[in-house]
């Protein structure tokens, strides 16, 4: 008991200092940026007051009284714009026909590239379009949380200056907005399968209101286009019905349009071929921004080159200026100045005025960024000084020359000569404009490398504390020196965190770096002046083609991580490790059977032989055992390959088509859809066929006896989860419409009811986790006259009690000899269906196929182990016990087998480290839209994205159980039968207690280990690669993805963990009851 | 004839032959691969892959064949003595398992990544040059006697001479081919990345410098040993 909980606390010791490392490091890897709070005034020196004409604004005159911003979600360009050339069978091309149409009237229209800066995700591009700054990466994180906004923006500068404001649509904005709007009608955004309420619910008050004379700014946010995407990828009917829709919708609205209003029409982000969005791709970054008002906005020049491509934060300074009121604060945008060349006020046309009007926009533009930038640098001493003072000084001249010119414009009047210095001037404005941009993307892509070297630096330190655990898991006890270690590195983390996140970059950070280098070379130390108290034969570091070739992946997948080709096709990559080993795990085992196998004789036999036995018996050929091997491997290869169909497509991969698993259910393409059935069927299938498998399993091992809680699960509650798992998919693949014709209730009915189904056989296998039943003596011999039952008759009790040797019956107990591994099993499966629940009917089954890889590797993993050459080597005096065996026994290169190949089958569930391959609507198996909090939905995207991850820490403590549970393949390799009462099966595990424990914490210690090195690896390259052109787009997501996925291995392991001691103690008290009856 | 020798060395003849045919064979062949590696056009491995590694597995098949089973070369059991038919029959055998190795090797590539469908001949030809490194040598030297196999691969244990170096080679090719695959995922868009090619490649030069190794080891072993006997 205390052993198990000393352990317990090492392991979450030893996470402690994971997640500190980790943290560390992201904080300063993570960029971040400082909010300049201020706000911008409508009253400043550099406005000129003076030449007001029109309607009187704050630095510009009001261009437009009022305005309407129909933000279309991922309203792509191609969307937009018009191609003839286009196919009219291609759902999303040419359906905006009204842009097109209007685009006939230059003057009156405008049709932009709109430009997003990374990531393309809702929140951020809002952001973005409302304060004109740009997002860093740690905003990504917080989408679902939307918070409000503190940053001076458009939308507070119009409340400022008294301008209502009406809101319809997205009720993001009103989580960034709140209490702004003069009328708002918000509708919940979360629910992406959901194509209409938030469009028809815009659309039932959008004439409405914009008919009312009660506005200035009208904002409309349509969410139609973005959930199609998601639902259906661009190339759907759906999305036709869509945009003819929105194209209906534009319509309308300007037919309703007067002469002082201009319309907006944007896209936020693009969308993928998949119709996903969030990373930084040509699609994703490229939306559409459309403009048009029926009054004249811009007018025909041929002075300079107007631009086609605009990035979205060009929008805010332009609508501040066009509505007269000032620039957000920390606006970096620069103005669209071709809508700054026309002036219905305007009683010529001449190019000076068309040249001058637009070159104010641009001064006021850089003026104010100018402002901004003087304050940012109070604020933070990241700027680049000399470039700050080259950079004031390009604007100062502009200045000069600009009031030069206007002074000789009044004396000269206009001339030709103007014109050019105005042009050359307003090259001056966008240069510093652009300039300031530039930099400012720079500085806010400024990593902390302070945090970064102190978190790699903790990381070391874990993993050199990991690898003083496993070396000291080969002694029973825990040494003393542990106690010096944690107070030495508790030590060492306060200062660290505190050094981090509260001092930040100052010369007492050298502290940290000598203590973190003399830890790490403390733990060495103690690593290698450990000696465990007997010796062990064969150790992680021993010279065998298995440990070889298990550091050797390891150490490839460490390197892995350095090479963007490789993270790209990391998928492949894992596939290809985890074949290899395992055909050394083959090698291996043939090895092990053949190594008494006789060849000196054989030359001479073979003839005698071959003339005797004629008759060759292929049926024994294929029963050898290394034959054997070889097929097993084969098929577990073959598991593996097969289940690389479920593999998502990242963008990178460019040869990569989308296969049939990952396509939703009722919108697979057209050339598919003749699969619909046997892909259901196929997933329904494997569904049953795991229930089924495991029920045979449990009845084989004979826990199938009796009412105890875990089978009772079996029996009954697994297989209705099963069920309504089946019909819950069957319901998602109904059309759109007639799902959404369901009442709610019926929609979340079903995944539901699995969910409490599984949490009730969760709560009952916790609180009696024994699959156990003890015979009462009478029924005895019925039972076994029963033939179709093998129970497995375990007599051991009878030794275990050597002093009541005048029992005569010994009780009989069904399945003893697999008490840990039914027991452990049940919780596999409640986390199997709950995975395959949320992982949904694509790509559930390959997590059958993760199930029986594991199961065909343990099979040969048992044969290859040492185990099998106890057996063979005949030690039967010793009963091979445990003690011994697993003193033998080396649990590394199982441990790096099966890291490798759940990382394989991470990519095998339908993933891939990136951000627009995160399935989110798995947040909405048995939940519809809404969530008070964020934290529902956001465990069930972990757990759909790290499903292989969490079904490998609950299956890794088969490693230890199975060896000893006598796999089939074992059995029939035995050359010859053991005695029934020999065989203990796992309960050897309850004898030997000690070696049990200790054995558990090499498994768990070396599981750490390895996600350790992967994590390790991939902040290394990131540190490394962070001025590398792709660094946001592979390098810093395979981080974070790493680190998750490694925070997910930590936390299901140690649940199992708990799982496997609660199964201990159950078994201990059950022998003790045993004990006290029989005393009776 | 067929027993091997008791003291498990082999004669001087037998050694100077298997030195010099291996050396001269595996240097000539390295010349070729990379004479097919460098050039542009003519015998280029990228351009003209399929029938460039034909060539070489006719070459390396021939080698073994002629050198084993006609320059009376000790090898582990030799069928010289066989009547036709049961020579018929022994070409049939080997042949048989040779293009059955193929298959095999085809689809452990297959498993290990390579494309299901599509170019399934490069695969094939990749299959190919496996079995013709690694089993076709085995097969000239051991025959189809199960119980060489296993002492040899198995268990490690191949007598110094014919079977160390077939030991070593097939080893070395497996590894080869096992490397060959690493340039295949790089970003570098040379065509010489395309499937077959590197890991075609890389079994060739594993088998090579197998060859070289397992000549190597022979020498010095033989000497070794010698010397310790004579003492």
């Amino acid at each position: 008991m205390g052993q198990n909980f000393k352990c317990f606390f090492l392991l979450c010791f030893l996470i402690l200092l994971y997640v500190c490392g980790l943290l560390i490091f992201a904080k300063g890897f993570l960029l971040k940026r400082v909010v300049v709070e201020r706000n911008s005034s409508c009253k400043v020196d550099f406005a000129m007051q003076s030449d007001m004409h029109g309607e009187k604004g704050c630095w510009m005159h009001v261009r437009y009284k009022k305005a309407i911003i129909i933000v279309i979600d991922a309203l792509r360009y191609d969307f937009a714009s018009y191609d003839s050339t286009a196919n009219d069978s291609i759902p999303y091309k040419n359906r905006l026909t009204f842009i097109k149409n209007s685009l006939m009237k230059p003057n009156n229209a405008k049709l932009y590239k709109f430009i997003a800066d990374p990531p393309t995700t809702t929140l951020q591009r809002l952001k973005g379009l409302t304060t004109g700054s740009l997002p860093t990466f740690v905003d990504a994180g917080s989408n679902f949380a939307s918070s409000e906004i503190t940053e001076d923006n458009f939308i507070d500068q119009l409340i400022r200056h008294n301008k209502r404001i009406k809101f319809l649509g997205d009720d993001t904005w009103i989580g960034l907005f709140p209490n702004r709007f003069y009328k708002q009608f918000p509708y919940p955004s979360f629910n992406v399968k959901d194509l209409h309420t938030v469009d028809d619910g815009v659309l039932k008050h959008l004439y409405k209101e914009q008919n009312k004379n009660d506005w200035e700014v009208l904002v409309a946010h349509f969410l139609g286009v973005d959930h199609c995407g998601h639902r259906y990828g661009p190339n759907h009917s759906a999305m036709r019905d869509k945009l003819s829709q929105m194209n209906d919708m534009i319509r309308n609205v300007t037919r309703l349009m007067k002469d002082d209003t201009i319309l907006f029409v944007m896209g936020d982000h693009g969308m993928t071929k998949t119709g996903d969005h969030g990373g930084d791709s040509k699609d994703e970054l490229e939306a559409a921004l459309f403009v048009y008002s029926p009054a004249q906005i811009t007018s025909q020049h041929n002075l300079w080159k107007e631009r086609d491509t605009i990035s979205q934060i060009d929008f805010v300074p332009t609508i501040s200026l066009l509505l007269g009121i000032p620039i957000p604060f920390s606006n970096l945008g620069q103005v669209i100045e071709e809508l700054f060349t026309h002036c219905p006020w305007w009683q010529t046309t001449s190019d000076i005025k068309k040249v001058y009007h637009s070159t104010k926009a641009l001064r006021l533009n850089a003026k104010q960024i100018s402002y901004y930038l003087t304050s940012y640098y109070e604020y933070s001493s990241d700027f680049p000084i000399q470039k700050y003072y080259e950079l004031q000084n390009l604007l100062d001249h502009a200045e000069k020359d600009l009031q030069a010119l206007v002074t000789a414009m009044v004396k000269d009047g206009a001339t030709r000569d103007i014109t050019e210095d105005l042009k050359i001037l307003r090259g001056h404005y966008i240069e510093y404009i652009s300039e300031v941009g530039k930099i400012c993307k720079g500085i806010w892509a400024k990593f902390d490398m302070m945090s970064i070297s102190i978190g790699i630096l903790t990381l070391i330190l874990a993993i050199s504390t990991n690898i003083y655990y496993i070396r000291i898991s080969d002694s029973s006890e825990v040494p003393n020196t542990v106690v010096i270690l944690i107070l030495y590195c508790v030590v060492y983390l306060t200062y660290a965190v505190f050094q981090t996140f509260f001092v930040g970059e100052t010369l007492s950070a050298f502290m940290v770096y000598i203590l973190a280098v003399v830890g790490i070379i403390m733990i060495w130390i103690l690593t290698f002046n450990f000696s465990a108290p007997e010796a062990v034969p064969e150790t992680c570091l021993s010279l065998n083609i298995n440990n070889i070739f298990s550091w050797m992946i390891m150490l490839l997948y460490f390197v892995l991580f350095f090479s963007n080709s490789f993270v790209v096709h990391e998928d492949s990559v894992t596939l290809f490790y985890t074949q290899t080993l395992s055909w050394i795990f083959c090698f291996k085992s043939i090895q092990s059977f053949l190594v008494k196998y006789d060849t000196s004789q054989l030359d001479q036999k073979a003839k005698r032989h071959k003339t005797q036995h004629k008759t060759y018996d292929i049926m024994r050929t294929l029963t050898q055992p290394s034959i054997l091997a070889i097929f097993v491997t084969l098929l577990l290869n073959v598991l593996v390959r097969f289940s690389s169909n479920f593999r998502a497509c990242r963008e990178e991969q460019w040869t990569c088509s989308l296969s049939l698993f990952l396509y939703p259910l009722a919108s697979l393409p057209d050339e598919l859809t003749s699969y619909r059935n046997v892909r259901y069927f196929f997933s329904v299938g494997c569904v049953i066929f795991f229930l089924l498998a495991i029920r045979k399993y449990v009845k084989h091992s004979g826990n199938f006896q009796g009412n105890s809680a875990g089978i009772i699960c079996i029996k009954y509650i697994y297989p209705v989860c099963g069920v309504a798992i089946a019909l819950h998919w069957a319901l998602q693949g109904l059309p759109q419409p007639i799902l959404d014709a369901l009442p709610v209730w019926q929609q979340i009915f079903l995944p539901r009811l699995v969910y409490i189904l599984l949490f009730i056989s969760f709560i009952a296998t916790t609180i009696k986790p024994l699959t156990i039943h003890l015979l009462p003596k009478q029924e005895k011999f019925s039972v076994q006259a029963d033939g179709t039952v093998i129970p497995q008759v375990y007599n051991k009790i009878k030794q275990n009690f050597k002093d009541e040797k005048e029992a005569e019956h010994p009780p009989i107990v069904f399945g003893l000899g697999t008490t840990y591994s039914s027991a452990l099993i049940n919780f596999v499966v409640i986390f199997y269906l709950l995975l395959v629940l949320l992982l949904g009917d694509g790509t559930s089954p390959s997590l059958l196929f993760a199930f029986l890889s594991v199961w065909l590797f343990l099979e040969v993993y048992t044969a290859s182990g040492t185990f099998t050459k106890m057996v063979f080597s005949g030690d039967e005096s010793s009963g091979f016990g445990l003690t011994k065996a697993c003193k033998v026994n080396n649990i590394w290169p199982p441990v790096v087998f099966m890291s490798t190949l759940f990382s394989t089958y991470f990519y095998s569930t339908g993933h891939q480290a990136t951000v627009p391959s995160i399935k989110w609507e798995s947040a909405f198996t048995g939940f519809h839209g809404d969530f008070y909090y964020n934290i529902i939905p956001a465990i069930l995207i972990t757990l759909n994205t790290f499903a292989a991850e969490v079904f490998y820490s609950v299956l890794c403590p088969l490693l230890v159980i199975w060896p000893l549970t006598d796999g089939l393949f074992l059995k029939s390799m035995a050359t010859k039968k053991e005695e029934p009462g020999h065989w203990k099966g796992d309960f050897l595990l309850l004898e030997d207690e000690d070696v049990y424990k200790q054995m558990l914490f090499r498994l768990f210690s070396s599981m750490f280990f390895f996600q350790g090195i992967k994590v390790l690896g991939s902040m290394c390259a990131a540190a490394l690669h962070r001025r590398h052109l792709m660094v946001w787009k592979i390098f810093a997501p395979r981080f974070v993805f790493a680190a998750v996925s490694s925070f997910a291995v930590f936390g299901f392991t140690l649940l199992t963990y708990l799982i496997i001691i609660n199964i201990h103690h159950a078994l201990t008290r059950w022998v003790k009851q045993l004990e006290q009856k029989k005393k009776k | 004839m067929s027993a091997p020798m008791a003291n498990r060395l082999p004669a001087k003849e037998t050694l100077n032959s298997l030195l010099k045919g291996h050396l001269i064979f595996s240097i000539s062949t390295l010349m070729l691969l990379f004479f097919s590696i460098t050039n542009e056009n003519l015998f280029s491995i990228v351009k003209y892959r399929f029938i460039v590694t034909k060539l070489f597995i006719f070459f390396i098949s021939v080698f073994n064949i002629i050198f084993y089973n006609f320059l009376n070369i000790q090898g582990g059991i030799s069928q010289r003595n066989a009547g036709i038919l049961s020579k018929i029959r022994i070409i049939l055998k080997n042949g048989l398992l040779l293009f059955c190795s193929s298959i095999f090797f085809h689809v452990i590539a297959v498993l290990f990544g390579a494309p299901f469908l599509e170019s399934s001949a490069e695969t094939f030809h990749f299959g190919m040059t496996m079995s013709a490194t690694v089993v076709l040598p085995a097969l000239c030297v051991m025959g189809t006697s199960t119980g060489h196999w296993i002492r040899i691969f198995a268990q490690n244990s191949p007598e110094l001479g014919a079977e160390s170096i077939v030991y070593f080679s097939a080893i070395c090719s497996i590894i080869g081919a096992w490397l060959g695959a690493f340039p295949i995922p790089l970003d570098w868009d040379r065509p010489w990345q395309e499937w077959p090619i590197t890991c075609v490649v890389g079994t060739l030069f594993g088998y090579c410098t197998g060859v070289i190794i397992g000549a190597a080891h022979l020498y010095i072993n033989y000497y070794r040993i010698k010397r310790i006997k004579i003492t």
